[in-house]
């Protein structure tokens, strides 16, 4: 048994997931279309989506840093446990751990 | 006597917008709002790892934490601003009406003023009182134009205010945090009283019309996948949700796309999200052929990663919601979610037929990818009905919902199409189906419990069959003395045969092949063909001017025959060209 539980892996890959999801819904925020407004509207609709892009932008970052973040825990206990290493080919938690190490997405 | 001529009236200003392109704005921010929503949802929920102990799970769950703060208030903000942006598209196509009205208004006032002035020097003095009256009449009548031209240009300015006021408003995150930190989203209280599925599509539009309207849109944006496919929600509002769904898996996995990250699961979630984006578009491009308006398109169903990725999705041309007539299409073997935009295809012939051949009603035809046909790695399942089954109770169910979100009662004639004929006869022997009529094209058999056509339930004098004699799919219906059901096999009887006792209409292809063949299997929805023009009659319930074909027979000696490969097929106009 892993001095860290196998969710923590698992949460990584999932912060990953919402920095996908967060990136993306950045991108339909600066890309919304504000042709169909007035003229006198327009003109504040465009400095409304700059802001709200990196505002989003704010959250996708901060949502991969809390990916990282948890690799970085696997990471430290996987180079300090030499019972992790010796486990890794008969046990399965640490067969997770030691997948989410490297970041898919 | 001195009579003077009215001042010209006011000039109509220039009003350059397009609510429709507002709403797209709308869906947008809504489809964000959406996402930021989850992750307010995953922070106090999946993120958490109860069973990590130490000095890093302590760090990571205070840092986390005020994130998913920091989400739920952007969250609600950003889904304030689209409603806001919604209520303003709504306004703007009222001014659009008044502007466009008030232009034909000014052209009259004008020419009826330069009529005027063309009479004036040749007036006799004793007509001048007359004269004078009309002067003052159209005065009158100018005077009252100017004031709906400033009322206009009043109402516009204050419109635009309240519109600007809600993007400064909340422009920073300050702004955001001010006003929405810690406030309860109202979606929740109102999702916590959602009736189960079980309680039947009646009882899911009763919820839903006991709430606010501020409360529907609050869902819209935290939960749009708890009501895009729920029976008894009105059409309009499932289309928004499954529209704001339909976004947002574009933007996500068009990101993965470019970062060369999909998966195998996630390409086939993609190929089915652009090919609903493409059968919506589809619809969207075309007008009406009598109003020459727009169709108006609805995202109905969409799942794409339904049955193992196949999806399933129904896009409707026309309004669900308020068309007199309403048919739905369930297609066979071969089809899923990716082959949607060839469906609607097929139902924009059907409306555009509708339409033309019934100009007075209304009329919305849904390409109802519903359940899981044969096709791919499972397409022995078309020598079987157990796929039918499964598909004809979700077609009831559908049925079900659109019943549920009418308060009227409209016509709904369900058309099964080839493997799809025998999920729509099914639906109809083995469910209770408040419809109108049956339609069954290309039919390899409307299932084994349906023995004659009073066995689906509406009467056989309204179970109608197209069966193009060269169509070899619609010679595969036991005949006669055959019943290969008895050894579990086969899809049930012809529904073209004589003793099956259904309506056999003209379904004949004017270019039909020489010998039995596939080809005339996908020719039913054609334009200008006989079996168009006969199924949008039976639509529109028009039973007199359906054209009867004989029924096929199975004499005593001699093999099945069909009396149509003798004649001559005729031709028709569905689309109004003639």
């Amino acid at each position: 048994m892993p001095a860290i539980p196998p969710e923590v892996g698992t949460r990584a890959g999932q912060w990953d997931q919402q920095n996908v999801d967060l990136t993306s819904a950045g991108s339909l925020v600066a890309d919304a279309p504000t042709t169909g407004f007035t003229q006198t509207v327009r003109a504040a609709a465009t400095p409304f989506l700059t802001a709200w892009h990196a505002h989003v932008q704010g959250l996708a970052t901060d949502a991969e840093g809390f990916a990282d973040g948890l690799r970085v825990s696997i990471t430290n206990w996987w180079e300090s446990d030499l019972a992790a290493q010796n486990a890794l080919t008969h046990d399965p938690d640490v067969v997770t751990l030691y997948a989410a190490m490297d970041e898919r997405r | 006597m001195t009579v003077t001529l009215p001042a010209p009236p006011a000039t109509v200003p220039t009003l350059t917008c397009d609510p429709a392109s507002v709403e797209l704005f709308v869906t947008d921010l809504l489809s964000a709002s959406a996402q930021i929503d989850d992750l307010g949802t995953f922070v106090p929920g999946t993120a958490q790892i109860p069973a990590w102990t130490g000095d890093d799970s302590v760090t990571y769950h205070q840092e986390i934490k005020p994130l998913g703060t920091r989400a739920d208030a952007m969250s609600l903000a950003l889904r304030h601003v689209s409603r806001r942006a919604s209520q303003h598209a709504t306004a703007l196509q009222g001014f659009v009406t008044t502007h466009d009205d008030l232009v034909l208004r000014r052209a009259t006032l004008v020419s009826e003023l330069n009529s005027l002035r063309l009479q004036a020097p040749m007036i006799p003095p004793e007509q001048l009182d007359d004269f004078g009256a009309d002067c003052t009449q159209l005065g009158n009548r100018i005077a009252a134009f100017d004031t709906d031209v400033t009322a206009l240009v009043t109402d516009l300015g204050a419109e635009e205010d309240e519109m600007v006021a809600a993007f400064t408003r909340l422009q920073t995150l300050d702004q955001v945090e001010k006003r929405y930190s810690g406030v309860p989203d109202p979606a929740d209280a109102a999702l916590a009283d959602k009736p189960p599925t079980s309680a039947g599509p009646a009882a899911v539009r009763e919820w839903w019309d006991s709430l606010t309207p501020a409360e529907q849109y609050a869902i819209l944006g935290a939960s749009p996948g708890s009501i895009g496919n729920l029976d008894g929600i009105p059409a309009s509002v499932r289309d928004r949700a499954n529209t704001v769904a339909l976004e947002r898996d574009l933007a996500m996995l068009e990101l993965l796309e470019e970062r060369d990250q999909l998966t195998g699961s996630e390409k086939e979630h993609l190929t089915n999200a652009r090919a609903t984006e493409k059968a919506l578009a589809d619809v969207d491009d075309h007008v009406d052929p009598i109003t020459g308006e727009p169709v108006t398109s609805q995202l109905y169903i969409y799942d794409p990663t339904a049955f193992n990725g196949d999806g399933r999705v129904a896009v409707v041309a026309g309004d669900l919601d308020a068309a007199d007539n309403l048919a739905v299409i369930t297609p066979g073997f071969s089809n899923d979610a990716s082959k949607i935009p060839g469906i609607t295809d097929n139902a924009l012939n059907l409306y555009e037929a509708t339409r033309v051949l019934g100009p007075d009603q209304t009329t919305a035809v849904v390409a109802w990818m519903g359940y899981d046909a044969p096709d791919g790695w499972d397409s022995p399942g078309v020598a079987f009905e157990q796929m039918a089954e499964n598909g004809a109770e979700r077609l009831a169910d559908t049925i079900d919902g659109i019943n549920a979100i009418r308060d009227d009662d409209p016509r709904i004639v369900p058309v099964g199409h080839s493997y799809g004929s025998t999920t729509t006869g099914t639906a109809a022997t083995d469910h209770d189906m408040d419809v109108d009529d049956f339609v069954l094209l290309g039919s390899p058999g409307p299932g084994d419990s349906a023995e004659h056509a009073s066995d689906l339930g509406v009467g056989s004098d309204h179970v109608w069959v197209g069966s193009n004699s060269k169509d070899i799919v619609a010679d595969l219906g036991d005949m006669g003395w055959v019943n290969k059901g008895n050894v579990e096999l086969g899809l049930g009887r012809d529904p073209a045969e004589d003793d099956f006792g259904a309506n056999r209409f003209r379904a004949e292809a004017t270019d039909r092949g020489m010998g039995d063949n596939f080809g005339d299997h996908s020719k039913y929805f054609e334009h200008n063909s006989e079996s168009l023009y006969n199924v949008a009659q039976i639509v529109n319930g028009h039973y007199d001017e359906v054209s009867s074909a004989d029924h096929k027979y199975d004499p005593l000696f001699g093999g099945p025959t069909d009396p149509e490969k003798d004649r001559d097929p005729g031709t028709t106009d569905t689309e109004g060209h003639n």
